[in-house]
């Protein structure tokens, strides 16, 4: 009896020490990410679990002049003057940002756009593709954050008037007449009203205009550039009116505004010619619009995040 | 035995004092719904009564109201007020359950440069004036980079040279696990930077009042006069003979929306800005609104000059030359119309609106806002000590309470003649403030005045106050007020008649 129950003890904690340690085996492990983010000198380079990468990149062309109307609507210090019409004249390229194959087991996949399936509650499975085009823009005001692109934008910014009365009641630095704040309204909501409104949403500051002829002024210096909302434009350009603020020669304060049309700019904008771009011009030691970062960290998320990685499929 | 002995002895000494033990338990309540917005505690009351029975129960009430100014209830509830007051959110977790006042990053919120400023003024026990005059500004920055429209650190990237968040590589590789951070961040600006001004230089308070450029920062003025001076920018009444009212108004309020500003501009002889009843707000304004011209999206890198422009009651013409917001915010808190100001709110928030107070009394709290250093602790500290705040509650005779009915109807005629530009013996008559100013026969005078404008002889159908186009307008039942309060005399807050009934 004392035997039997000496291997039936034995038998027990050797059972139960397997059962533990399958136990073991079969803990839940953490949730890791499909992909992460990894810096390599300039580049960023998406290294996926499985040792595949693809690389961060950009590419432009040389860009296309494009202008917009300016209706002078106000001149607070020559409220008599006649109002002018003007014309805002600016550079402006297509960005295509790519997150490319660069280490594949399938050699056909170098140089590919990363894609893959994923599943959207109630709306089924869609298809992914890291890259950002639909209004991914360049300008030359982007050039100063992005000098990598200096010598694609050779061409300044350009105001044409009617006439530039206005512009000379202001005060000059050096040669240039400053216009101390450019800035542009858009309807958006307040948040702390919870109610859609005008506003001044962007601005340049002490922005230098030199006159070239009697209808040209070529913006020499864009200013110091406040542009909260997106960077997908410079902050001066409104869709609606932009409102410029100087102090005149009298040291009086003077507030031009002007009414501004965007709509033909947009459709030559999403036009299939304005969206060429040219191969060689891809980068990767880059830098990125902040409108494109977020953008583009919604879409990768879905690849570095652990939470995400079960609804991640067909990962091409 | 002993116990009933000393309760009776501290009855006596009490009572002596003229402090009942019950009327200080009751303001004792009241102290701490008013400081915390809860009611004593079981703990506290025992506290409380055991001090009476000691004969310590005024000492206690103080320490009571030592250690409310401290806890975290008391700093939100007056966060909360400052908030209304600015007429911004206030930032707390809905869920009760998950609020913690005091730390907000738990309660997973934005703080920015606003609620920072607002917060250390309460919890740190500053001047009152570092609302106006914080030149070092904290603010929570987020690790993503937002298209917020004013998020902080890029409101005051270009002011202070610090860098802008945006899109970088780095930030790309931070955020792989997309978690926001609540890193603090500081921005500090000279004492003597003309830019800088507090609550005024930073993004909710920009966003919450934003520039066009059509009201040119014009909204930011009004809000500053009636934040910090006051003054809530009603609509000046125009002259009311018939040939005139219709063509000022139709200037003010164009009909139906049918002309554009452009339209109105070309109609009259005289260029916009310069017809008498606009000017009597705009003077104020629009050299206000100058002073934050280059700031119309975000904080401008230099300070523009103006003016601060008014009218004062005490002081007469108020017309100083300032330049950036700092200057402008300085010029405020050296006013007396700002400490005045100031001291109403206080008194509006712990007191009561409904608490009358004389010019006298109004004097005497600016004095000791002066005195405390215009710490908002210091000061609430001396009101709910003071004999209004622990006052029973009054029972009002008839003619009390028919005195307060009119003064609030009233205030909404002050409100308006206030701002007239013209020479008018109504400018400077505080319809709010009785007794009325004067002998029995100016009293007189003035009632009659009412009598006549407002028709209250009669149904009212011949009334020339308030104008027709006014925005508010005498409610039969306001009219009834009125009438009844002539008839027993105009009485004023105490209920004695100002002239004969």
């Amino acid at each position: 009896m004392n035997c039997k129950a000496s291997i039936l003890f034995l038998f027990l904690l050797v059972f139960g020490a397997s059962l533990s340690a399958f136990a073991e085996d079969q803990a839940p492990q953490p949730a890791k990410a499909l992909a992460t983010w990894v810096k390599r000198g300039e580049q960023m380079i998406l290294v996926f679990e499985d040792g595949r990468e693809a690389t961060l990149t950009q590419t432009t062309r040389k860009p296309t002049r494009l202008s917009i109307s300016l209706r002078q609507i106000e001149n607070t210090c020559a409220p008599a003057a006649p109002l002018t019409q003007c014309q805002m004249k600016f550079d402006v390229s297509p960005l295509f940002v790519e997150v490319l194959w660069s280490k594949h087991p399938d050699q056909q996949k170098i140089g590919q756009v990363v894609q893959f399936k994923f599943t959207n509650p109630g709306m089924g499975d869609e298809l992914q593709r890291l890259e950002e085009k639909d209004f991914n823009l360049l300008f030359w005001t982007d050039t100063k954050k992005f000098p990598q692109y200096q010598n694609l934008f050779t061409t300044k910014d350009e105001v044409v008037c009617d006439s530039f009365d206005w512009l000379k009641l202001a005060q000059k630095r050096g040669n240039n007449y400053l216009i101390s704040s450019w800035a542009a309204e858009q309807m958006l909501m307040n948040d702390e009203i919870k109610i859609d409104e005008n506003m001044s949403s962007s601005a340049h500051y002490d922005v230098e205009l030199a006159l070239a002829n009697e209808k040209s002024a070529i913006i020499e210096n864009a200013g110091i550039i406040y542009n909260p909302q997106t960077d997908a434009v410079p902050g001066y350009i409104s869709s609606q009116v932009v409102n410029l603020t100087f102090m005149n020669q009298k040291n009086e304060f003077c507030q031009v505004s002007f009414e501004s049309t965007l709509g033909p700019l947009v459709a030559t904008l999403q036009s299939p010619e304005f969206m060429q771009v040219n191969a060689a011009t891809r980068r990767t030691d880059i830098r990125l619009k902040r409108s494109t970062t977020e953008r583009l960290l919604n879409k990768t998320n879905l690849l570095t995040s652990p939470n995400n990685r079960a609804s991640v499929k067909d990962l091409e | 035995m002993r116990i009933l002995f000393f309760s009776l002895i501290s009855l006596f000494v009490m009572t002596a004092m003229g402090v009942e033990p019950a009327q200080l338990e009751t303001s004792a309540i009241k102290l701490s719904k008013a400081l915390r917005g809860i009611p004593l505690s079981v703990k506290e009351r025992q506290e409380l009564a055991q001090a009476i029975q000691a004969g310590q129960g005024e000492q206690q009430y103080q320490k009571f109201i030592q250690a409310f100014l401290q806890t975290d209830q008391f700093r939100y509830k007056l966060k909360v007020k400052v908030d209304e007051l600015v007429r911004v959110r206030t930032e707390i977790n809905q869920n009760p359950e998950q609020r913690d006042y005091d730390n907000y990053q738990d309660n997973g919120l934005y703080l920015g440069a606003y609620d920072y400023v607002v917060r250390d003024v309460i919890s740190q026990n500053q001047s009152w004036d570092q609302l106006l005059l914080a030149h070092e500004y904290r603010f929570q920055k987020h690790a993503v980079p937002r298209g917020d429209t004013y998020h902080d650190q890029s409101f005051f990237s270009v002011a202070s040279g610090i860098s802008q968040s945006d899109g970088t590589m780095e930030d790309l590789q931070n955020l792989q696990s997309y978690e926001w951070t609540f890193k603090e961040n500081q921005v500090k600006f000279e004492e003597s930077d003309e830019r800088i001004a507090g609550i005024l230089t930073t993004p909710r308070f920009m966003h919450r009042y934003v520039n066009t450029a059509l009201n040119k920062s014009r909204r930011r003025a009004s809000a500053v006069f009636r934040i910090f001076l006051c003054d809530s920018m009603m609509a000046a009444i125009p002259p009311t003979d018939a040939a005139s009212e219709k063509s000022d108004f139709d200037m003010i309020f164009p009909h139906n929306g049918t002309e554009t500003e452009q339209q109105i501009k070309e109609r009259f002889a005289d260029p916009h800005g310069t017809q008498a009843d606009c000017m009597s707000c705009h003077y104020k304004l629009d050299p206000m609104g100058q002073v934050f011209g280059f700031s119309s999206a975000g904080l401008a890198p230099s300070p523009t000059p103006g003016a601060l422009r008014y009218k004062s009651l005490s002081q007469g013409k108020v017309d100083i030359a300032v330049n950036g917001v700092r200057g402008l915010a300085k010029t405020i808190t050296q006013q007396q119309d700002y400490v005045r100001c100031q001291v109403n709110h206080f008194w509006n928030w712990y007191v009561g609106k409904d608490f009358p107070k004389s010019e006298k009394r109004t004097l005497e709290l600016m004095s000791k806002f002066d005195e405390v250093g215009r710490k908002p602790k210091d000061f609430i500290a001396y009101l709910v000590t003071s004999s209004e705040f622990r006052s029973k509650p009054q029972i009002l005779n008839e003619n009390q309470i028919l005195a307060r009915r009119a003064g609030s109807i009233l205030k909404n005629c002050f409100d308006c003649h206030r701002n007239q530009n013209r020479n008018d013996e109504i400018r400077d008559w505080d319809l709010t403030e009785f007794p009325y100013k004067g002998d029995l026969q100016q009293r007189q005078g003035q009632i009659e005045m009412l009598v006549n404008e407002l028709d209250l002889t009669g149904d009212g159908s011949k009334k020339t106050m308030p104008p027709k186009s006014s925005v508010w307008k005498l409610s039969d039942d306001q009219h009834q007020i009125l009438k009844r309060w002539v008839e027993q005399g105009a009485p004023d807050y105490d209920g004695k008649p100002q002239v004969n009934p």
